[in-house]
């Protein structure tokens, strides 16, 4: 069946499921069953599926965005990883670490291991862990004690507990804190401040070299380097990174304290205020990228979904895991979505395949995501060398192609419709030819 | 066939008879009280069916029947169509059936929890809150098209999933 056809009969057989079809639609729904066996098969899979899984779905934790599940790691934010707190090491017992709400989309970096929230179990100090499109809860054993991660966040488990440190890398977290005392602390840090905490509620945002601090409850001890002063309900502690990039701990800019009003942040991915580009501001050309194996070992896999090959990145696109191969989410953006964007893709496919090229878009200021956009391509097997414009794109979830001019794509996600099939990519670089002639 | 025996086969029937309603009603719901319906009918007249090789077709066509006076009430036009859909796709929805068969349905569940959180989302609205696609489409603002192509590939999305669970199990079990 024809991938448009096919699209179109998935249509009249949700519609159907709906009761919604016309006599019309159910006279065309009817020739195409009579058609096409194949078309039968999904027709009968459809109902049967839709009138059981009623009785099998259990409420899993809220999300608040469709696909592509963004699995993110930051990939500016590598160097932080090896962060420790020796003091807390002294103390951390892993029995004592916190566990994930039941169907949490986080992903768990466990040494070389990539595990779901539900195959992390209780989690152990050095654990990294990111939020893909929902927000993840984290909740400590005996206390009352939560950190919320919101989608798109990142940070490591620099300690599990009962001595507790929380490395943030990038994104927000907000945390309630049950009173620390005896074995119990809580810190958390991030690259430019780190945050005592005694019994409170207070969340962390660390974005584009700025950390904040917001107090909304009781009091914290922020330290920006320079000693720690306190901050108390209803102020924020803002610090911007003045430290060397990529080095291990950047020291902050002195703490500047002021008492503005805090609102409680959107747990939509990266929500989480920036600097980059004041709001209503077009901004510069992005500078591109070519996204390749060396880009992946030049960070380590951090934020990659795929496997490094000697020749690129490749996934199994298994209808179990609904892999992709994503890289890693880069706020700031790769390239813009203008008419003059250029995506290339060399890739290479075990099987014939309808590939997908999603680009994940942040608004052009930065600061929240705006909308996913999509290429579809049916290609045989073998190995391709693909050119696309913006006119390629179709939305998959946002504003209109000509309405997201100037959005910064923030990721970039590949995968195949026909399951299972093997997927390399040997590169994807997006860039603006604008900027490309301004290079030298 | 005594009224015993009628509601012993029914019973083991009613998912897939309810599939079956529903590929010719389509909305679930009503599909339901139409169930209902031929139940109370094949218990009445459990001894017009001859024996149990008879009882399969015969409960089909109460079901065909009373979905079909289902749409004419609703719809006061000939839903010829309609019973078509039912018609071609018979041995699809037996097999289909089997794909959600109660022994499989634990396979069903592993492969829902491991769907990504934003499929995961898709089917709460629709199987958890009970949600027709309009309001889906509404509360995630896309498009109902969309929607109904993305719940349509998670079906299939499940059932390969299901198979291959199944699989895996009866090979560590041989």
């Amino acid at each position: 069946m024809a991938p448009d056809q096919q699209r179109h009969l998935e249509e009249l057989v949700g519609l159907h499921l709906d009761g919604g079809l016309s006599t019309g639609q159910t006279s065309e729904l009817a020739a195409l069953l009579a058609a096409d066996a194949e078309a039968r098969t999904l027709f009968a899979r459809s109902l049967a599926l839709d009138t059981v899984l009623p009785r099998v779905a259990v409420r899993h934790q809220p999300a608040l965005k469709l696909r592509p599940a963004v699995r993110v790691w930051s990939a500016c934010a590598a160097a932080a990883l090896l962060v420790l707190g020796l003091g807390a090491w002294l103390l951390h017992d892993d029995s004592s670490g916190p566990t994930l709400q039941p169907g949490s989309g986080a992903v768990v970096l466990r040494g070389d291991q990539v595990l779901k929230a539900s195959e992390a179990g209780r989690l152990r100090s050095a654990d990294r862990l990111s939020a893909t499109t929902t927000a993840v809860v984290l909740s400590w054993p005996g206390e009352a004690t939560t950190a919320t991660l919101t989608a798109g966040s990142s940070m490591q488990l620099v300690a599990a507990g009962p001595a507790k440190e929380l490395l943030l890398e990038d994104g927000t977290v907000m945390v309630e804190a049950g009173l620390q005392d005896g074995p119990r602390h809580l810190l958390v840090r991030t690259r430019q401040l780190s945050v005592a905490v005694v019994g409170t509620r207070f969340r962390v945002s660390n974005t584009a070299g700025t950390s904040t601090v917001a107090v909304e409850h009781g009091t914290v001890m922020v330290d920006a380097g320079d000693g720690a002063q306190a901050v108390t309900a209803g102020q924020t502690a803002t610090s911007h990174a003045t430290g060397t990039p990529g080095s291990d701990m950047q020291r902050g800019s002195p703490l500047a304290v002021s008492s503005a009003a805090i609102s409680t942040p959107s747990t939509t991915p990266s929500s989480t205020p920036s600097a980059i580009t004041p709001a209503g501001q077009p901004g510069p050309l992005l500078p591109g990228a070519r996204l390749d194996a060396a880009a992946w070992q030049a960070v380590n896999g951090v934020g990659w979904t795929g496997t490094l090959r000697p020749d690129g990145i490749a996934a199994i696109i298994d209808t179990a895991t609904a892999e992709r191969i994503q890289t890693p989410q880069r706020p700031e953006g790769y390239a813009r979505l203008l008419p003059d964007l250029r995506i290339t893709a060399d890739i290479s496919l075990n099987r014939p395949a309808t590939v997908a090229v999603f680009l994940v878009c942040r608004q052009p200021d930065g600061r929240e995501w705006l909308g996913n956009y999509r290429i579809d391509v049916a290609l045989p097997a073998g190995r391709h060398q693909c050119t696309w414009t913006m006119a390629d794109l179709t939305v998959e979830k946002g504003p209109t192609v000509a309405a997201a001019q100037g959005a910064r794509i923030a990721s970039v996600v590949v995968c195949a419709w026909h399951q299972p099939v093997g997927l390399v990519v040997h590169t994807v670089a997006v860039g603006n030819a604008g900027a490309a002639a301004r290079r030298p | 066939m005594d009224r015993e025996r009628a509601a012993q086969l029914l019973e083991s029937r009613s998912p897939l008879l309810l599939v079956y309603i529903r590929a010719i009603v389509g909305a679930r719901q009503p599909c339901e009280d139409i169930l209902q319906e031929a139940t109370m009918i094949c218990l009445r007249k459990h001894d017009e069916v001859p024996d149990d090789a008879a009882f399969e077709g015969w409960i089909r066509r109460v079901c065909r029947f009373e979905a079909l006076k289902h749409l004419e009430r609703h719809r006061r036009e000939q839903p010829a169509a309609a019973e078509q859909l039912a018609l071609l796709c018979e041995a699809e929805i037996d097999s289909a059936i089997e794909d959600v068969a109660d022994e499989r349905l634990a396979a069903l569940r592993t492969c829902l929890g491991r769907l990504p959180a934003g499929s995961q989302e898709l089917i709460n609205l629709r199987y958890v809150e009970a949600c027709a696609g309009e309001e889906i489409a509404r509360r995630l603002s896309r498009p109902i098209n969309t929607v109904y192509v993305t719940l349509c590939r998670l079906h299939k999305l499940l059932a390969d999933c299901v198979r291959s669970q199944v699989a895996k199990e009866d090979a560590h079990g041989s």
